[in-house]
């Protein structure tokens, strides 16, 4: 099963739009199943430390190898799911952008 | 105004601070506004045409949270990068506004050359200008 984290600051209106439309992505691309954690580092601050967490947004996919890690910009679905390896034609992990 | 430079504003009371990010983002295209306090940088922000801000949380006279409110005031879509320890102490603070609405995100201090690098080219969508990574 895929799974990710997504870290976030807060439960703002544009937050909860970012996890909203990540979750019609997921659903859409992977709908036999699939695990998203949500991370407010405003209430659990150490937690970033899992994932070398350096800036928020971040969205982690932890169930490959090397993990994948997005930052930034996650509104364009599709461009993201190129990045996450869920589109047929695009399975190659991205590099860590903050490596 | 899409073929100007992208203006990069760091509000930051040590100057290696924002020495780093110009260094850091030299061969971006865009400039790299420095201010070392939060008052110099509101009145830096009210020139406009910011793509980006970063913000260091904990400044003397005024803070980081109170500059955070007044550029929100001002723009409420701006992106504003919270520079901070990922620690309860500071988040505290940073949840009051969270909680108010105001929308910001954070970057863990100490900040380096490839984070820098990472959101600016992320957040803009851009790559450097040269090759020079």
């Amino acid at each position: 099963m895929d799974e990710f984290r997504l870290y976030v600051v807060g439960m703002t209106p544009k937050t909860k739009a970012l996890i909203d439309g990540l979750k019609g992505m997921l659903d859409k691309k992977l709908p036999q199943a699939y695990r998203l954690d949500v991370i407010d580092l405003l209430t659990h601050p150490d937690r970033g430390s899992v994932d070398n967490v350096i800036v928020t947004p971040t969205l982690v996919k932890t169930s490959c190898t090397p993990v994948i890690k997005i930052i930034g910009d996650m509104t364009d679905r599709r461009k993201l799911a190129g990045k996450l390896g869920l589109n047929n034609n695009d399975n190659f992990p991205v590099p860590d952008p903050t490596a | 105004m899409e073929n100007e430079p992208a203006k990069i504003l760091v509000i930051d009371d040590e100057a290696a601070i924002t020495r780093l990010f110009g260094a850091a983002l030299k061969d971006f295209d865009c400039d790299v506004v420095p201010a070392h306090s939060g008052e110099e940088g509101i009145e830096k922000f009210k020139g406009g045409g910011c793509r980006i801000v970063f913000l260091d949380l904990q400044m003397p006279a005024m803070s980081g949270i109170e500059t955070l409110r007044r550029i929100r005031r001002m723009d409420p879509e701006v992106p504003v990068y919270v520079i901070s320890g990922f620690y309860e102490k500071y988040f505290n603070q940073l949840k009051e506004v969270s909680d108010d609405g105001l929308e910001f995100e954070v970057i863990k201090k100490p900040v380096d050359t490839g984070s820098i690098r990472a959101v600016v080219g992320e957040t803009l969508g851009t790559r450097p200008a040269k090759d020079g990574k």
